[in-house]
């Protein structure tokens, strides 16, 4: 009880401490300072650029790996979207029956619901589309005789979660005359984990790689803060306060991020012009039409607005706990 | 209940009619009544590592003194001087600064506390890199005055130190004696009510050393309170001015030379 009287009272005390009278700083002076420090940095920055291109190097390339591993995933997504999106159920009849009585049966299919379109192949037109796929063309009847094949009703779902899928393939492998259901649910479903593991994969490796640009900017920064010990001991002494000397510290973090986010980003270019034309023609083979997509404008923004933030973050803790030790060196 | 910031005027602190009252500063009238510059009841400072560096230390400098601040080496001037800065804190008693008791400030509140006093160091503290203008103008930028303003008083505070024209000098270009007129320039720009010099003549020869003390009490003529710590007693003894003499943490002496 006496605490909580307490409490209050010492808040309105430190409310009372910054009385000490001095010159209280306008936008146009605050503005000016953020300039001047803005500026100071920048050319701090170039005057140490070997140091300061071996760090943006080493950003960089803690940027760009999850960043490339991001679009081949996306990419991977937008592949398997398209596939999902024409998922497909092949009901296969018993070889005695024809065409009549796979017209009936998609018929039967189609009344049923929960199907977008339904094709009919009779007998003839399983073999003359085997033909095609085999690459026998009209050898294929010459191989199997006239008709070897039975009627097949394709069936297109609405639906492309595997699951449900296969559960209608279930619902149709019960129908009457039917011998066998294929359905590539499984392989989607094959393909959906994968990605699943590829989207963790990508958020586990970006905070990873996100921690070490944060230990590399912190390093870099503590760095500075040491070289920079005589003149920030003299700043402090003449009244400078923390926010002023921290101030060239946290710009030299951002443009450290912002420059290691323009590096990821030519190294993520390059990265796709050396894999973009092998991976579209190992698409072109499983005729999955892969492609790799191009970092686009969005991209680019959300990569230099992170690294940003990531060395400001990286900054800001290091020259704090550089500060209050320094403070203690006075 | 005193807060952390606690403003007072009584008695054992104040001084008549201002003498500082021209200095500009805002509030600051001349029939205002003026706390001491510096006053000290019952101040003890021990450090972490136990030694006692100042022991019921019991002074009042008034306003516009010049007061030199002298002792054997661990006699406790320096420490005496970093309690004034905010470095430390007292463990035992209390000391107003301009009528300021100094407590566990914020560290902005330190920083503007720093602000209004001037400080020279023995090794000048320039910094090598930049030239005696930027070196000057730091104080400034620090309180964020604009371009003209800076130039108007780096020049006036260069002019009064006798430097003027070497503006674009590097300080390592410069002698000893130089430097340290640099140091107080930049410690004189933005005209604070209390100059601190701590040994600024400890590394020159005696003759530059009498040159940068007759600079102080010019400065002092100004109607800055200066307190200098110094060794430097056949310096001491040419002016007639107050000496507080430290040995061993406590006041010893306290007159004229």
């Amino acid at each position: 009880m006496k605490r909580r009287r307490l409490q209050p009272r010492a808040r309105s005390a430190r409310r009372a401490a910054p009385s000490v009278p001095h010159r209280r700083l306008g936008p146009l002076v605050w503005f000016t300072q953020h300039a001047r420090s803005a500026l100071a940095s920048l050319g701090s920055l170039w005057r140490a650029r070997w140091a300061t291109l071996a760090t943006v190097a080493v950003l960089a390339v803690a940027i760009a790996f999850p960043s490339s591993l991001a679009l081949f995933v996306r990419d991977g997504n937008e592949l398997a979207a398209r596939f999902q999106g024409q998922a497909q159920i092949d009901v296969y009849l018993h070889t005695d029956l024809g065409g009549a009585h796979a017209r009936r049966l998609a018929h039967r299919i189609l009344a049923a619901g929960a199907v977008r379109a339904v094709r009919v192949l009779n007998r003839r037109e399983s073999l003359a589309e085997f033909a095609r796929w085999s690459g026998l063309g009209q050898h294929a009847q010459d191989f199997f005789g006239p008709h070897p094949l039975p009627a097949v009703v394709v069936v297109t779902p609405r639906t492309a979660d595997p699951t449900a899928v296969r559960g209608l393939a279930r619902t149709y492998a019960r129908l009457p005359g039917v011998a066998q259901v294929h359905t590539d649910a499984r392989w989607l479903a094959h393909l959906d984990a994968f990605l699943t593991f590829g989207r963790r994969a990508v958020i586990t490796l970006a905070l990873l790689f996100a921690l070490a640009a944060l230990l590399v900017v912190g390093n870099t920064i503590r760095l500075d803060v040491e070289n920079a010990r005589e003149e920030i001991q003299v700043l402090k002494m003449v009244g400078a306060t923390d926010a002023f000397v921290r101030r060239p510290f946290l710009y030299r973090g951002v443009y450290y991020g912002i420059a290691g986010s323009l590096g990821a980003y030519l190294l993520v270019f390059v990265v796709n012009l050396a894999l973009a034309a092998p991976l579209t023609h190992l698409g072109r083979l499983y005729e999955a039409g892969f492609r790799l997509s191009w970092p686009g404008l969005g991209f680019v923004l959300v990569l230099l607005g992170l690294g940003a933030l990531l060395g400001w973050f990286g900054a800001a803790h290091a020259v704090r706990s550089e500060l209050r030790r320094l403070e203690k060196l006075l | 209940m005193p807060g952390l910031f606690h403003h007072e005027t009584g008695a054992t602190l104040t001084r008549g009619v201002g003498t500082r009252a021209d200095r500009g500063e805002p509030g600051r009238t001349a029939s205002a009544v003026i706390p001491a510059a510096i006053h000290a009841e019952h101040v003890s400072l021990r450090y972490p590592t136990g030694q006692e560096a100042l022991r019921d230390l019991n002074l009042s400098i008034e306003g516009g003194e010049m007061v030199f601040l002298t002792g054997p080496s661990g006699a406790g001037k320096s420490s005496l001087l970093r309690l004034l800065v905010g470095l430390e804190r007292p463990t035992r008693g209390r000391l107003h600064v301009e009528g300021r008791l100094l407590g566990p400030w914020p560290s902005n509140v330190l920083a503007y506390h720093r602000q209004r006093i001037g400080i020279v160091f023995q090794d000048h503290r320039l910094l090598a890199d930049r030239t005696v203008f930027d070196n000057v103008a730091l104080p400034l930028v620090i309180q964020g005055y604009g371009q003209r303003e800076i130039g108007r008083r780096v020049r006036a505070a260069l002019d009064q130190v006798g430097l003027l024209g070497k503006e674009s000098a590097r300080p390592l270009a410069l002698s000893g004696g130089e430097q340290q007129r640099v140091g107080i320039a930049r410690a004189i720009v933005t005209r604070p009510p209390i100059l601190l010099a701590d040994e600024p003549t400890g590394n020159l020869d005696p003759d530059l050393a009498l040159e940068i003390m007759q600079l102080f009490a010019r400065l002092n003529e100004l109607s800055t309170t200066v307190l200098v710590a110094t060794h430097a007693l056949e310096i001491v003894r040419r002016f007639r001015t107050r000496v507080l003499r430290l040995e061993a943490g406590q006041l010893k002496i306290d007159g004229p030379p």
